[in-house]
């Protein structure tokens, strides 16, 4: 069953009145690489924390490769490597590169969760395709955020999942960090066969692979190949501050409101 | 006199052996508020000891002991609110308005007895009785114990709490070890120091070792809790003050000093 799947989805904040996501419905058949695109408040970050298992008091129905990430949350760690913004990541921590990557493997044992000769080798296999082996040794909070990207892109892909889930992983890089990143996910997804469903503002690093986008704000305002989507008609219903001058459409930073 | 002075140094060195492991977690785990509601907590359960003690004539368990599940109880209380998506800052305040409550319930039912709880404010360290060396000994060796077993656990939950729940980690459980270690620290520091001083160093080691250095934080922050606490009682006796102004002066000099001496510097790949 490898798909997700998405079946009038609603969910509600505690407190609050609106919902941060109203009915939202769409499939997805693997294999795919595609990128939730919306204004802020749209709803993306809390449709990827719906499907990773971490918001859970939802209404309707949510698949996973026929998993429900509201109750079945150990299959759903096995299958999907979360990576959240680099925001959420605690800069107090004092913790090391390799002890970073180590948790997503460790993570498959249970206490006292000792590091075999075997796991240090994937770990060191992982550090060398996403080109972070020079840095194992070094504090995470040392880094830039292109190269802790890749750390915790490193920590996901060690445990060999099905599927990546990604959080804003182009939020506070240079714009050539982000083609890279886009480039490095579209690798793994390729060469590795994994899926990859990412929340973004802005999907231009990412065109050249040619991306699946859905279109999000609260409700699902398209869905299908950017070329597709990516177009006046859907945009201007999706996002409230879009300006128009001459032929050109920008595309303003807006709270999301829902447009009517 | 010789005695009493070596008791002293004793205490100082098992006190600061065991903020200097623990303040570094509670600084990066986000805890210092709880840390702070659990010292609060750590009043509340020596006015209900009290109670029971004196008032009751229950003798067993110790107060100590009685003080400690009251403060775990409370650590409980944080770790509930918190699952239940209230923030550290507004679990740990609804906390120590709980042990504010209980401490005038208890002291108004301990009568004259409720004065007795005055040495866990300003603390007993000045004339150190070898229980205090015991409590100290047993209390830093359960928390090494938790720190050696649980050690990767808690960092992962602390760099990462919603990266590590997705991964498969207890978070809520390694979570209350976080709190169980603090509380064990702020009774044994309480009961030893006196809640001025318990305040000054479960804070100042930590935070000033981690923003000195992140990868020699641990014996860092053993350092700076030695000196803040040798170097603070003996320049209290100096001074002829309570120990508590000397420690907090010495942590006050530590920090500052320690601000001069960081640096901070940050990789990219190019």
């Amino acid at each position: 069953m490898g798909e997700i799947v998405v079946k009038n989805l609603t969910y509600y904040y505690p407190g609050e009145e609106v919902p941060a996501l109203e009915e939202v419905t769409f499939t997805l058949k693997r294999p795919f690489y595609t990128i939730i695109m919306g204004p802020n408040g749209a709803g993306k970050t809390t449709l990827i924390k719906v499907l990773v298992g971490l918001l859970r008091d939802y209404f309707g129905e949510v698949r996973v490769y026929g998993h429900d990430p509201a109750r079945e949350r150990t299959e759903i760690s096995k299958i999907v490597g979360y990576v959240p913004q680099l925001i959420n990541v605690n800069d107090l921590a004092p913790i090391k590169v390799r002890e970073v990557i180590e948790m997503g493997l460790m993570s498959l044992q249970s206490p006292p969760r000792i590091i075999t000769e075997r796991d240090r080798k994937k770990v060191e296999e992982i550090m060398e395709m996403l080109k972070i082996r020079k840095y194992a040794d070094d504090m995470f909070t040392e880094l830039s955020g292109g190269l802790r990207q890749r750390v915790l892109l490193a920590r996901a892909l060690v445990k060999s999942p099905k599927i990546l889930l990604l959080d804003e992983p182009f939020s506070m890089l240079d714009f050539n960090i982000k083609c890279e990143i886009a480039g490095l996910l579209y690798e793994i997804h390729r060469d590795l066969n994994i899926d990859v469903l990412m929340v973004a503002h802005e999907v231009s690093p990412c065109i050249p692979y040619e991306p699946q986008v859905i279109v999000l704000n609260r409700r699902i305002y398209g869905i299908g190949k950017a070329s597709d989507v990516l177009r006046p008609e859907v945009l201007s219903r999706a996002y409230p501050g879009i300006t128009r001058m001459g032929g050109l459409m920008i595309i303003g930073e807006d709270h999301a409101h829902h447009p009517r | 006199m010789l005695i009493i002075l070596v008791n002293l140094m004793i205490a100082a060195l098992l006190s600061s052996l065991m903020v200097g492991i623990a303040s570094p977690m509670i600084t990066f785990s986000k805890s210092l508020m709880a840390g702070f509601s659990f010292i609060h907590g750590v009043l509340a359960g020596g006015l209900l000891a009290t109670y029971l003690y004196y008032v009751l004539d229950l003798t067993v368990p110790p107060p100590e002991v009685i003080t400690l599940l009251y403060v775990i109880a409370i650590a409980f209380l944080v770790g509930e609110l918190i699952e239940r998506g209230y923030s550290t800052d507004a679990a740990s305040a609804i906390s120590t308005s709980v042990s504010a409550m209980f401490s005038v319930l208890f002291a108004f039912l301990s009568g004259p007895y409720a004065s007795r709880a005055w040495a866990i404010v300003i603390g007993t360290s000045v004339i150190v009785a070898p229980k205090d060396i015991i409590l100290l000994t047993v209390f830093l060796v359960l928390l090494v114990i938790i720190q050696v077993l649980f050690k990767k656990e808690l960092m992962y939950i602390s760099f990462d709490p919603e990266g590590a729940y997705t991964l498969g980690y207890a978070v809520r459980f390694y979570r209350y070890i976080i709190y169980i270690s603090i509380a064990l620290v702020v009774v044994a520091l309480t009961y030893t120091l006196g809640i001025i001083i318990a305040h000054i160093l479960i804070a100042t080691p930590g935070a000033l070792a981690l923003s000195i250095s992140h990868k020699r934080y641990l014996q860092i922050s053993i350092l700076i809790a030695l000196v803040i606490s040798l170097a603070g009682y003996i320049l209290a006796y100096v001074m002829g003050t309570p120990p508590s102004v000397g420690v907090g002066l010495m942590a006050s000099g530590v920090l500052i000093a320690g601000e001069l001496f960081k640096r901070r510097g940050i990789k990219s790949a190019q």
